[in-house]
């Protein structure tokens, strides 16, 4: 039988780590007998491992020649960030009691996940680099985008601390206990996770854009 | 980025010379192919080192690659 295509195969083991990182994301909260989480790690790092490897082995294609390593980047940064927001989102109610974060292992747990995306994040990105070794990643057009970008990036942390701090301002007292220091870290945090989606968004677009103008 | 009053011919005078690729015309300025790309669009407007770069790696003056039309 013949063996699929390094494409193929690449896409097989993204999917077996995209599977990884659900169990570990799930099993250590499933009343399982299973050491779901663990086995979910697992599975991650070695289809990660193979992963790169059939990275490395794929042609580049003319689409992928056709999408500046900048853009790539910020499609990528969008789906991590946007998973780990929405990862903070789901577990927010962790930080609600008034105990330190050290002390919560709910939190530690939360944080743990948060961390492992930051991680998968950041080895992709080191991945794709190496596979864009020797080619110019980055010039004078990706800095106006990217500085374009930051500036609407800057907006939107701007634009959601004035929301905390309007809802802080203006929730009675009773509320106001309702709310941990923790939660309040927390969506400091959430916060500028938010700006760091959106200034990723907005240059995915621009990029997006000049391309779609410029086939046409 | 947004559409420019800068107008170019790096299209023509790649294929005068030899049709040189895109890819090629980004290696000899240090710059993403993309960028040759927005620019053959009308996409971007250089900063005046890359025009003269580009000007150099096509082999003539800055002025036989970019026209400014004023705008009304």
């Amino acid at each position: 039988m013949a063996l699929p295509s390094a494409r193929t195969r690449l896409i097989l083991w993204l999917l077996a780590a995209g599977i990884g990182l659900a169990f570990f994301f799930t099993g250590e909260y499933r009343d399982l007998d299973l050491p779901l989480g663990w086995i979910g790690t697992l599975v991650f790092v070695v289809a990660t491992w193979f992963s790169v490897d059939a990275l490395y082995r794929v042609p580049q294609s003319e689409e992928e020649a056709v999408v500046a390593p900048g853009e790539w980047q910020a499609w990528i940064g969008v789906a991590f960030v946007g998973a780990i927001i929405v990862a903070s989102l789901l577990k927010a109610d962790v930080f609600l009691p008034q105990v330190p974060i050290g002390q919560n292992p709910d939190a530690g747990k939360a944080g743990q996940s948060i961390g492992t995306l930051f991680v998968a994040w950041l080895v992709l990105a080191h991945v794709l680099k190496q596979r864009w070794a020797g080619k110019v990643l980055a010039d004078e057009r990706d800095a106006q985008i990217e500085l374009a970008a930051g500036q609407w990036g800057r907006c939107a942390t701007a634009f959601c601390i004035i929301g905390i701090a309007v809802l802080l301002g203006f929730s009675d007292t009773d509320r106001l206990r309702e709310f941990s220091y923790p939660f309040i870290a927390q969506m400091l945090m959430l916060s500028l996770l938010w700006g760091l989606w959106f200034d990723q968004l907005v240059a995915a677009l621009l990029y997006w854009r000049d391309r779609r103008v410029a086939a046409q | 980025m947004t559409g420019t009053t800068i107008s170019n011919e790096i299209r023509r005078l790649r294929f005068a010379r030899g049709e040189m690729t895109q890819q090629a015309l980004a290696d000899a300025c240090s710059v993403t192919r993309q960028t040759i790309i927005a620019l053959e669009a009308g996409r971007y407007a250089p900063s005046l080192e890359l025009g003269f770069r580009i000007a150099d790696a096509l082999g003539v003056r800055i002025e036989d690659v970019f026209h400014w039309s004023k705008p009304e």
